[in-house]
């Protein structure tokens, strides 16, 4: 807490100082860590984003939303049905840049920080930033299966009140980051309201990458798929015959 | 996945391979499966757990010269043709969505018709030797409609004189569904070498070790290629397990009567067979899946 409060200090003085102009509010973040290594046993954890106001009204009070969007993914939802009494796959959907991981925070309910329009607008709230051109549709089975899916895998979250206010200018979240994460960048997104108004946004990210000896595999195995395949080959062969040896009888 | 659960559950099954003398992958890939293992990763990391398990084998009777070269050779050539058209088989239902469909349905009807002949065939030996009338003998001299079929071999080691025919198809067969299934197809191609090209006890197994050891080789590599589903890691537990599993079981199995082991097995055999009839008809715990494209 008081190390990630030493890298936002600075660049918040820095600020305070250039921010002249009477209504020209900025925000600044800091995400930590910036980098996640995930071993095998790494049973998930949590990033924490800082956020800072420069403001030029010392009493006004903020909303603030963070959106926190993992590497993309196109997926295949399949749908069970019944067909002479076994349970077959049936239909299918086919999704295009789904965010692997999805999470939206806010201080409050996002229809008390601002009106619906600019909700959809600024894509506020899960339901806008499943897909990259529309938001979830409530009457698609395969939509809602999809999300409800991901968010019981802790994958995609929505927390109204998950940002608190340190001060009426300072404030932070954190963001659970579940062990099924994928690697790759996520993309931090703050934005800022005063009375249902976008007033400041700015954009951050950090990475998560994997390590260890069962990642190295994991990766290996789509990498370089004919050497994984003879090496596991090999190690078959060698498994056989080391039996073989070992329980010669005589 | 626990570690151990896995390592108890490869020297299990090693034992009841051990006992029985089969390869094990028809119950391996099956607990996988039920402990919630994706059927395609089970069947494709089965594939390579069989291939230490049956290279064992084939190394033992090998060194009591008990293998037929020839005709594992020409198991061999309808062997790697079938591994080849399982793959493609595997590839195309799973990019179809019915791949979990085809594993599930090819082991209920494979496991339900061998272990129900197996358990009635087993009873009726058991019925037989409590009469104590003697066992039913084949004549060995008898032939079948096999024996009738052009392009004939005489495969010296064996000592018999059989169209190449059935040697490819039943190669090809037992390849195109141990690659579905992820299994050795042991107890299925014994059998069959013995009842239609009539090969002698004496190099049978050896034999088919040899065919079984190759084409799950092929197997693990084509897997490995083409779907990325081999759990390297999963398939050296399983291994580890199974080699050790395998030497316990095989001599607890010399205490035990030849008609109440196969009985044992037919009946382990049509129990795991009614499980997968089970999970076809019963509801599923997701009606809805999703599969990420391009990453497992």
């Amino acid at each position: 807490m008081i190390a990630y409060l030493r890298h936002i200090v600075g660049p918040v003085a820095a600020l305070l100082i250039y921010s002249g102009s009477a209504d020209a509010q900025q925000v600044i973040a800091t995400v930590a860590p910036s980098k996640i290594s995930v071993s095998s046993n790494y049973s998930g954890g949590s990033i924490v984003v800082f956020g800072a106001i420069a403001k030029g009204q010392p009493s006004r009070s903020y909303d603030a939303v963070v959106t926190v969007t993992g590497p993309p993914q196109n997926l295949i939802v399949r749908r069970k049905e019944r067909v002479l009494g076994i349970w077959v796959n049936r239909s299918t959907r086919s999704f295009e840049n789904v965010p692997s991981f999805a999470a939206v925070f806010a201080n409050r309910p996002f229809d008390a920080i601002t009106k619906p329009d600019t909700l959809r607008k600024e894509r506020l709230g899960l339901k806008y930033n499943v897909f990259p051109d529309k938001a979830v549709n409530d009457d698609d089975p395969f939509e809602q299966n999809l999300i409800s899916a991901r968010i019981e895998e802790g994958l995609y979250l929505e927390q109204s009140r998950g940002v608190s206010f340190v001060s009426l200018a300072l404030f932070r979240t954190e963001i659970p980051l579940p062990k099924n994460a994928l690697t790759g960048n996520y993309d931090v997104d703050l934005k800022i309201f005063a009375s249902g108004a976008l007033v400041a946004q700015t954009k951050s990210h950090f990475n998560v990458e994997k390590i260890g000896v069962a990642q190295f595999v994991a990766k290996a195995s789509v990498d370089y798929s004919l050497a994984y395949g003879l090496t596991t080959m090999a190690m078959a062969l060698l498994t056989g015959w080391l039996g073989s040896i070992a329980f010669r009888r005589g | 996945m626990n570690l151990f659960v896995l390592l108890a559950l490869g020297l299990a099954v090693g034992f009841v391979s051990g006992m029985f003398g089969v390869g094990g992958g028809f119950l391996m890939t099956p607990l996988l499966i039920f402990l919630g293992i994706s059927p395609g990763v089970a069947v494709a990391t089965v594939s390579t757990h069989i291939t230490a398990s049956s290279f064992s084998g084939m190394l033992s009777y090998w060194r009591r010269r008990a293998v037929d070269v020839q005709m594992a050779a020409a198991l061999l050539v309808g062997g790697l043709l079938g591994t080849w058209s399982g793959i493609w088989v595997f590839t195309t239902l799973r990019s179809l969505g019915q791949l979990d469909l085809l594993i599930s349905f090819s082991y209920l009807i494979l496991l339900t018709v061998v272990g129900g002949l197996m358990v009635l065939e087993s009873v009726r030996s058991i019925v037989r030797v409590r009469r104590q009338q003697p066992a039913f003998l084949r004549r060995s001299g008898a032939h079948t409609w096999v024996h009738g079929l052009p392009l004939k071999f005489r495969f010296r080691r064996s000592k018999v004189y059989v169209s190449l025919i059935p040697v490819f198809s039943i190669g090809y067969l037992i390849a195109v569904i141990g690659v579905i299934m992820g299994i050795g197809g042991g107890f299925l191609l014994v059998p069959m070498l013995i009842y239609f090209l009539r090969v002698p006890t004496a190099t049978v197994i050896g034999t088919a070790a040899v065919l079984t050891t190759a084409t799950m080789a092929l197997a693990t590599v084509m897997h490995a290629l083409t779907n990325h589903l081999v759990d390297a890691i999963l398939a050296l537990v399983l291994m580890t397990g199974g080699v050790v599993g395998a030497q316990f079981g095989a001599r607890t199995s010399q205490n035990l009567a030849p008609e109440r082991l196969r009985f044992l097995l037919g009946f382990l055999i049509l129990a795991v067979g009614f499980r997968f009839g089970y999970e076809l008809i019963s509801a599923p715990e997701h009606v809805y899946t999703i599969r990420v494209l391009g990453a497992d």
